[in-house]
């Protein structure tokens, strides 16, 4: 008897919690800019626009979701369960996210946005991006269920969510041509990363004595060790994959500029990255150029420029992290099957 | 009034027509059993030199379904108010808010909901409410040979037959606080610390 035929049978909520968290912290991380008036004018739009990216990621972990429940034309009742089932407060936390960030997009096309209202709603999303995943990561802390209501199996998810989400975020900001400070955001995500991975070896020691009467939790998850290796060996990639990406796009752009990488004025993502240039920024954000906030769509234009090899300088850089996000899912994706595989109640149920 | 079930595991022989008129009755498929029974043993056996035998195993039969909990796990954790205890106390399942999440089978330490993939929802126990609406008995209950199993308002159950509810391989009725009464098998009342010691399930690939 091993955990797997269960977890399969429950892979599209592999799915959702792989997608869902991760997409919903690169949208919190995405909105800072703007929600703290970091970007205005075309690089706002640009941002609020490149929002969907983690949106979408998001609503496909959702659907998914979806897809396993068995009579979803019922789905309505959820609601009147919240604050009393975790399911129910899960599914009240994604609709809010969802809808929020729905509204936000659209209003994104508006002619002559209101800022104010822009912020008010990011600020509210975001607060809702947090409830949704501290909600997911306890939605199966139930008592009965020995193997996932142990402290810091919600801590895994969550930090699931810091591994993935920053690195998304690096994609959508390459995307909107937004100067981001990669060693931020791939600083959180391996920092978030190394905590995960202590987890995981902590949760593997917790896990492996338990038991019930029908199972070990050594016959649900034969192969922990290996399943956790393959978490590690996978996210790190995503990491190294990611916080490359930039140093080969900085180096194209220099080469087709003919300017020295640190040139802080034309080259925006060598600001994002020169210490000096941000030295007090906590955010993910870089610091805005010296000119005026309004200035700052000008020079993301400039990053702009064909690179040497002809294709638009962002170009590489997207592809580089965006695959560098996938080889991090595919990390989480490996460790929620593993999660799944574990289900064991107290008594006779695996 | 709560409801609930007493189980003789003195009487019980294993003989599983319980699980087979309670599938019969509710018409459920193959994967699907509302009540299941459990083969719990342990032991050795040794040959001796002479070649002759001997052993120290036991074995004892439990038939269990859902025990309509008086601190449901599945209740708890409906997202959608579907899973319910009636009149009776009884855990039902109102198939017009059911979305088949799982969630309610997940969760329950005995194993008493499933979920239809065929219907999109749970299905369980729900203690034959129509049959008891009508003064009968439980399918279960009826078609025991050995009279293993009665049901009846728990109180009454409890006054009879002590209070004992988690007997092995079922969990501690801390858990969920089972309305069942076990009167545990004669091995188990002897040396319950080599029951739990020793025991297992004997027939795990049966159970569905």
């Amino acid at each position: 008897m091993t955990g797997f035929s269960f977890a399969f049978d429950e892979i599209t909520l592999v799915l959702f919690t792989t997608l869902a968290p991760s997409g919903a912290v690169a949208y919190l991380l995405m909105s800072l800019p703007v929600m703290l008036g970091r970007a205005t004018g075309d690089a706002a739009r640009r941002l609020n626009q490149l929002t969907c990216l983690p949106l979408v990621i998001a609503m496909v972990g959702l659907v998914a979701s979806a897809t396993h429940l068995g009579n979803p034309s019922n789905a309505l009742y959820v609601f009147t369960g919240v604050g009393r089932s975790p399911l129910s407060t899960e599914v009240g936390c994604a609709v809010a996210f969802l809808a929020l960030a729905g509204i936000y997009w659209l209003y994104s096309f508006a002619e002559h946005p209101r800022r104010g209202l822009q912020r008010g709603l990011l600020a509210a999303i975001d607060v809702a991006i947090v409830a949704f995943v501290v909600a997911v990561a306890f939605a199966y802390h139930v008592d009965t269920i020995i193997t996932w209501s142990l402290p810091l199996v919600p801590a895994s998810l969550v930090l699931n969510s810091l591994v993935g989400g920053p690195l998304i975020a690096l994609v959508g900001f390459a995307l909107a041509r937004w100067p981001v400070s990669r060693a931020a955001l791939c600083g959180l995500a391996a920092a978030a990363f190394v905590a995960n991975t202590v987890v995981y070896v902590v949760l593997g020691a917790w896990l492996h004595p338990l038991a019930n009467e029908l199972a070990t939790v050594g016959q649900l998850v034969p192969a922990y060790p290996a399943f956790a290796a393959t978490f590690v060996l996978l996210s790190a990639s995503g990491i190294a994959l990611s916080w490359r990406a930039a140093d080969g796009a900085q180096g194209r752009k220099a080469a087709s500029s003919g300017q020295a990488m640190s040139a802080p004025a034309a080259e925006p993502l060598a600001v994002a990255d020169a210490p000096a240039a941000t030295p007090a920024e906590p955010l993910t954000v870089a610091a805005a150029p010296a000119a005026a906030p309004t200035e700052q769509g000008a020079a993301t234009e400039q990053g702009d420029a064909p690179a040497a090899n002809g294709l638009p300088g962002d170009l590489h850089c997207v592809v580089v992290r965006s695959i560098g996000a996938l080889l991090a899912l595919a990390g989480i994706f490996v460790m929620r099957f593993v999660f799944y595989m574990t289900h064991l109640t107290v008594g006779l149920g695996v | 009034m709560q409801y609930g079930f007493h189980f003789n595991g003195r009487r019980c022989t294993g003989c599983k027509t319980c699980v087979l008129a309670c599938k019969d009755f509710h018409d459920l498929p193959s994967d699907i059993a509302f009540r299941q029974v459990y083969e719990y043993g342990g032991g050795t056996w040794r040959r001796a030199d002479d070649g002759t035998v001997t052993q120290d195993t036991f074995a004892y039969h439990l038939s269990v379904a859902c025990n309509h909990c008086g601190n449901a796990a599945c209740v708890r954790v409906c997202p959608t108010g579907a899973m319910h205890k009636d009149e009776r106390g009884l855990v039902r399942v109102d198939a017009d808010r059911c979305i088949g999440c799982g969630y309610c089978a997940l969760s329950c330490p005995y194993r008493a909901p499933k979920v239809d993939r065929v219907a999109g929802r749970s299905a369980k126990c729900d203690g034959c409410a129509e049959r008891v609406a009508e003064g009968r008995q439980p399918i279960c209950v009826e078609a025991c040979p050995l009279r293993a199993l009665d049901f009846g308002p728990i109180d009454e159950l409890r006054a009879a037959w002590g209070t004992v509810a988690d007997v092995p391989p079922l969990p501690a009725a801390t858990a969920t606080a089972p309305n069942l009464v076990v009167s545990p098998p004669r091995i188990f009342k002897d040396d319950p610390g080599r029951v739990r010691a020793e025991g297992r399930v004997q027939n795990a690939r049966e159970i569905v």
